[in-house]
């Protein structure tokens, strides 16, 4: 069940209407139902699939208990240790065992000592990089004792399978999101309306944005060696749009529903293409996987502390790790490397947190120098992308190569696409830019400025975006962090 | 609560208003699937000829040049499957029917579901359904699950248009098909050249190279035919003409694949292969474009048929 079908529309007022109005007086029931209502959803897509969620869910919430009552340090360590074990083996198999089973095999083969890759044929179970990701954060976090652990069963089965969540993120701490399962949850009309408004401006970027750019995409990257290099750098900006769109959107999409059911998510996007240099553009990108890389990888290892030299190692490996989080694919390595190479400056020259407040504050446009920052980490992101969305790195490299060739103006001719598509899909860019950059100083675009609206404007902006949704929901692609 | 509910419903009625009012539009929006249903049991008694097939055969063959009462129910991107389904579905009322073209092209039996969203598309025109899609969404709105909500806009401002003198040929108006065929007038200059040729063979090529259908394809052919000879009628396989430069860019891989599949079903069958597609005697203005003859073109080659099948008969 995808956020963007019949199904879910379905499915979310029918959970809805049960849990505030039968369920409203017990928490305990509310919670239930959040939880069967979340396996039902999971279950959509592979019922098999579950049971992971289930033993994953078992596994940390004994361990929890017996950190709670194991004093001794050595076996508290190996109780973390099994945790990790068990969720990173989910994580690795599933995700990683072809691909180092393949990159072996080439490597004994360059060596000079042939050797056959067994591969099996493996199903990727949805979101499992997200939610291994959290509920290893709970016992991380009571390992450190910085959450105690919970006796509530239901509460914490629920935290690991919040639906909204559940399999493309924001992948939330046990810290924010646990307790809020132990509180009563009360309705707010103004709450509400709030969720409502980020679902329907993350479908407007899903449906509308990435969707349209998707199909332009997908074209220029199979068939880029018969495109001037003018297209595959339109192709290369558009995908940049389609994986904005498609996960940011997804990620509304999530906070919005969350926010219907009383809970609070944390903003996973906070408007990254607008960033000025590339430490910004990593605190505004993907925050939530960010700052768990930060606070469980980048920080134990040392941090920016220490030598230069293992400041740049530290940085390599929670971007080359975070690379890797995303695919098996030597192309999201490489992808995690070159943004790296980009922060690794900024870094050095203790310029990595010169940018903490959002470009052009409070004024309606940006200065000149925010600006050409704002285009040159643009134009160096979206030169990373190809990486991300290339098949392998022959792909890129060749894609990379080709983009240096004919490079002149034009409106590419797409085949079965037509020009028309590509003119109206840039227009439609450049309106959601435009709308982006007027509420980038709230927690998504549409959040503070429709506000300062009357009534008859502001339901003429929702039915605009409504409308240009039901045009273009026909165009339904898979979210792409799906499959992470 | 309740004034969240109140909110939502006072927002969505307008919109479900227009959803209700475009579904009633869309069932009852004339097409060429209706058209052609309509036609085929109005004369069904008449038919003495039946064509069937995709695009180039529906464009292309005018049963009003065939000396015997001839009717086409070809249709755009339409596959053997519906080809037989809609021939079986209606053969109980064919009594005078003797003689079936079946087009083969050069990506016939490659596909059996319609691409993109006209195993729906047909649907609402002739009732058929194809086996593995599911129709209960486009049942409950055409607007939002059949057509989509783009195409529904597209063919209401094309309705519009029409009703005010803007380009009534776009639009399919009762009537419009003489005996199932609808000409395609001119010629679409832009459309001969060597990216035009090369981006529509690169569509069929790549529909040939990934299609997975080509045995469900065979089996409706194989079942189309025993039931068309078990009732005496004659099938023949038949292609129309494409244009000679065209033709040049078409993979001649393929293109012998074909030839064999279309021996091996002749000889398997005992029927004629009436192959126009590369005979390379037609010119640039009586196509539309380099696969599909105009209005002019369809005139000289239902003629050159109509010949053949009296000489057939003789």
């Amino acid at each position: 069940m995808i956020f963007n079908s019949i199904e879910f529309a379905i499915f979310l007022p029918v959970i809805y209407g049960l849990y505030w109005f039968l369920s409203n007086k017990n928490l305990k029931l509310q919670n239930l139902l959040l939880l069967s209502a979340s396996y039902f959803f999971y279950a959509c897509w592979d019922w098999r699939f579950l049971s992971l969620i289930v033993f994953s869910s078992i596994v940390d919430y004994i361990i929890g208990l017996k950190l709670s009552i194991t004093k001794n340090k050595r076996k508290r360590k190996i109780l973390l240790i099994t945790s990790i074990f068990v969720n990173i083996g989910f994580l690795g198999f599933f995700k990683y065992f072809n691909f180092f089973s393949e990159s072996f095999a080439q490597a004994f083969t360059l060596l000079g000592q042939p050797f056959e890759a067994s591969r099996l044929n493996i199903i990727l179970p949805v979101g499992i990089s997200f939610y291994t990701f959290q509920t290893l954060s709970y016992t991380i976090d009571v390992y450190r004792k910085k959450i105690a652990p919970t006796k509530d069963i239901i509460a914490f089965f629920s935290f690991v399978s919040f639906f909204p969540q559940l399999v493309a993120g924001p992948i939330e701490r046990a810290t924010n999101l646990l307790p809020q399962f132990y509180k009563k949850r009360k309705f707010d009309y103004l709450i509400a309306i709030d969720g409502l408004k980020q679902i329907l401006w993350g479908l407007f970027k899903k449906v509308v944005i990435a969707d349209n750019c998707a199909i332009i995409v997908n074209d220029i990257f199979i068939n880029y060696a018969s495109y001037s290099g003018s297209t595959l750098i339109l192709g290369a900006i558009f995908f940049a749009f389609q994986i904005y769109g498609d996960f940011s959107g997804y990620s509304d999409i999530a906070i919005g529903t969350a926010r219907l059911f009383g809970f609070n998510l944390m903003q996973n996007f906070a408007f990254p293409y607008f960033s000025r240099d590339i430490a910004e553009f990593w605190r505004r990108w993907h925050i939530s996987l960010s700052t768990w890389f930060r606070d469980y990888l980048y920080i134990p290892l040392g941090g920016s502390r220490g030598s230069t030299n293992k400041k740049i190692r530290n940085i390599f490996i929670i971007f080359i790790v975070s690379g890797f989080w995303h695919g098996a694919n030597w192309t999201f390595i490489i992808w995690g490397a070159l943004n790296a190479l980009y922060f690794i400056p900024l870094l050095l020259l203790n310029r990595n947190r010169a940018n903490l407040n959002v470009a052009g504050e409070g004024k309606v446009l940006p200065s000149i120098r925010e600006t050409a920052n704002i285009l040159i980490t643009f134009s160096l992101t979206v030169f990373a992308w190809i990486f991300f969305r290339a098949d392998s790195v022959t792909h890129a490299l060749s894609f990379i190569k080709h983009l240096f060739t004919n490079l002149y103006i034009e409106i590419p001719n797409i085949s079965g696409i037509g020009r028309k598509h590509i003119i109206i899909t840039c227009i439609l860019i450049l309106i959601f830019t435009i709308i982006e950059w007027m509420g980038r100083e709230g927690k998504y675009a549409i959040e503070k400025y429709s506000r300062k609206w009357n009534r008859g404007q502001r339901w003429g902006f929702y039915y605009f975006i409504l409308l240009a949704i039901l045009i273009y929901c026909k165009n339904q692609q898979e979210f792409i962090y799906f499959q992470f | 609560m309740k004034l969240l509910f109140k909110k939502i419903l006072v927002f969505i009625f307008p919109l479900f208003l227009l959803v209700v009012g475009m579904d009633f539009y869309l069932r009852n929006m004339n097409s060429l699937y209706k058209e052609k249903v309509r036609g085929l049991i109005a004369h069904a008694h008449e038919i003495e000829i039946l064509i069937l097939g995709n695009s180039h055969a529906g464009r292309g063959v005018d049963p009003n040049y065939f000396t015997d009462y001839t009717f086409n129910i070809a249709n755009v991107g339409q596959s053997i499957y519906f080809d037989k389904e809609l021939t079986l579905k209606n053969l109980k009322y064919l009594e005078n029917l003797k003689y079936v073209f079946i087009s083969l092209n050069y990506h016939s039996l490659y596909f059996s579901s319609q691409r993109g969203n006209r195993n729906i598309w047909s649907y609402y025109g002739n009732g058929i359904k194809y086996s593995s899609t599911s129709y209960y969404k486009a049942d409950i709105s055409p607007f939002l699950f059949g057509y989509g909500p783009r195409v529904s806009f597209s063919y209401l401002k094309k309705d519009i248009l029409a009703k005010v003198g803007i380009n009534p040929d776009e639009v399919v108006a009762m009537g419009t098909a003489i005996q199932g065929y609808v000409a395609l007038s001119g010629t679409e200059t832009n459309d001969f050249n060597n990216n035009s040729y090369t981006d529509r063979i690169n569509g069929f090529n790549k529909l040939i190279k990934t299609s997975t259908e080509k045995k469900i394809v065979m089996n409706e052919l194989n079942q189309l035919i025993t039931t068309l000879k078990e009732r005496s009628i004659t099938p023949i396989f038949l292609s129309t003409p494409t244009f000679k430069e065209y033709n040049i860019k078409l993979d001649s891989n393929i293109i012998n694949k074909n030839l064999i599949d279309a021996e091996n079903l002749c000889k398997k069958y005992n029927i004629e292969f009436w192959d126009y597609a590369i005979n390379n005697n037609f010119i640039e203005n009586e196509f539309f474009n380099p696969d599909h003859l105009n209005k002019k073109g369809a005139e000289r080659f239902s003629k050159m048929l109509d010949e053949r099948l009296k000489l057939y008969n003789n």
